[in-house]
């Protein structure tokens, strides 16, 4: 086991300079800074990729119902799908950027 | 029409079921009606036969689980969005709460829900060993006025709270708090997280799931969207903001950080034996566990000479 986990890292270690070096931005990478700036909107934003889909048919509802004139059509089944989507994608990302 | 639909939801979520049920109702008698004009047909022809008779009993049976199909699909927004499953530190089996987040959730409470829900059930004291210290929790508890009485005269007179004080309400009645909040009823919030399902979820949702409603749908003035609120249409606004809160361990406040927090705290608040009960869990299992062993050598050990003896039958003659 030790011995896989070493492996790519011998090689990295030339063009990307000292081992030391990658230590530190490896503990750079893994330690979360706390911010004032709620992390959960970026998320969101980062996870639309992932929900195009469900994008697409709620904009689709949101035109089909531009003709509609009895005042009761809405697209809240095409929006949830589209947030519950959303809160999949950032619920295992957003907890582990807070405290 | 719409709005008005709204609004009744939203109401029922704060107390006024009787409207709702009066929607509900109005939908309802169409359907029975029907179903008593049939019934009511087939007992006017004697020579109905059983089979006939039977029909009309399928159909008002019918009519009444179409009555339920059409409460249920009535709308989307009827049970709110689905709250989702967040890693909670505490979620997992042998997982405790998250002390430090429950402090600093009370620190949210008390700055940002306070203002307008209360938490009668729980003390000063049940924050001692849990996220507090007893010093730290009587000095909390003295800076509060507690209104006490009466006395040797008669009279009602304020003292410095104490650790067997429950946390202040910010209102007199419920009367007043609906007067206070154009006519919703901020609930009390000792035991939300086990009042609503998938409470602690829930309550972290909602806080942040302030967004823009969908095509369609628009809200009335003084209420706002909030998919995860049942009906969509809730009047608390959107109460947390980044840097809104200031803990006293220093944690940056980002809005959701304080949503993660008050909703620990909320869920401690609604099983503070939840620690205990996964500590004691562990405790039973082990020893049942040995004690089952025990039990079953001695059982074996007992009914061996039953299990190995033979049984032979010797016919002489």
């Amino acid at each position: 086991m030790p011995l896989v986990a070493r492996k790519p890292r011998e090689r990295d270690a030339g063009p990307r300079g000292t081992r030391q070096q990658q230590q530190i931005s490896a503990a750079a990478i893994t330690m979360v800074e706390y911010t004032e700036e709620d992390p959960k909107p970026q998320l969101e934003e980062a996870c639309k990729v992932d929900c195009l889909k469900e994008w697409h048919n709620y904009k689709a509802c949101s035109e089909r119902i531009k003709s509609d004139e009895t005042g009761e059509a809405h697209c809240t089944g095409w929006a949830f799908d589209y947030w519950r989507c959303i809160d999949k994608c950032v619920a295992p990302k957003l907890f582990a950027r807070l405290k | 029409m719409r709005s008005s639909a709204l609004l009744l939801r939203a109401l029922r979520g704060s107390g006024l079921a009787s409207c709702a049920a009066e929607d509900a109702a109005h939908k309802v008698m169409p359907a029975l009606a029907r179903a008593a004009s049939t019934s009511a047909a087939a007992t006017a022809r004697p020579a109905a036969s059983w089979a006939s008779r039977a029909a009309s009993a399928f159909g008002a049976a019918a009519a009444l689980a179409g009555l339920t199909t059409v409460a249920a699909a009535d709308h989307e927004a009827e049970h709110g969005l689905d709250s989702g499953a967040w890693p909670w530190s505490h979620s997992g089996l042998l997982d405790s709460y998250d002390h430090a987040s429950i402090r600093r959730g009370y620190q949210v409470y008390k700055q940002v829900c306070a203002a307008c829900h209360s938490m009668q059930y729980i003390h000063f004291r049940d924050l001692v060993g849990v996220a507090y210290t007893e010093e730290e929790a009587k000095a909390m508890a003295a800076e509060e006025e507690i209104m006490d009485g009466p006395n040797d005269e008669g009279e009602m007179f304020e003292r410095p709270g104490r650790l067997s004080d429950p946390l202040p309400a910010p209102y007199a009645n419920e009367q007043a708090a609906r007067y206070a909040n154009g006519g919703a009823y901020p609930p009390d919030l000792s035991l939300i997280c086990a009042a609503r399902p998938n409470g602690t979820n829930y309550v972290f949702s909602l806080l942040l799931g302030y967004k823009e409603p969908p095509a369609g749908i628009s809200v009335r003035e003084g209420l706002h969207y909030n998919p995860y609120f049942p009906g969509g249409a809730i009047a608390m606004p959107r109460m947390l903001a980044d840097g809104g809160v200031e803990y006293d361990d220093g944690t940056p406040s980002s809005s959701s950080q304080q949503s993660k927090d008050v909703s620990t705290f909320l869920a401690w608040a609604a099983a503070p034996e939840h620690d205990e009960r996964k500590l004691v869990g562990v405790k039973a299992l082990t020893v049942i566990g040995i004690m089952w062993c025990f039990a079953l050598y001695q059982k074996r050990l007992k009914w061996a000479p039953l299990k190995s003896r033979r049984v032979v039958v010797d016919v002489v003659n």
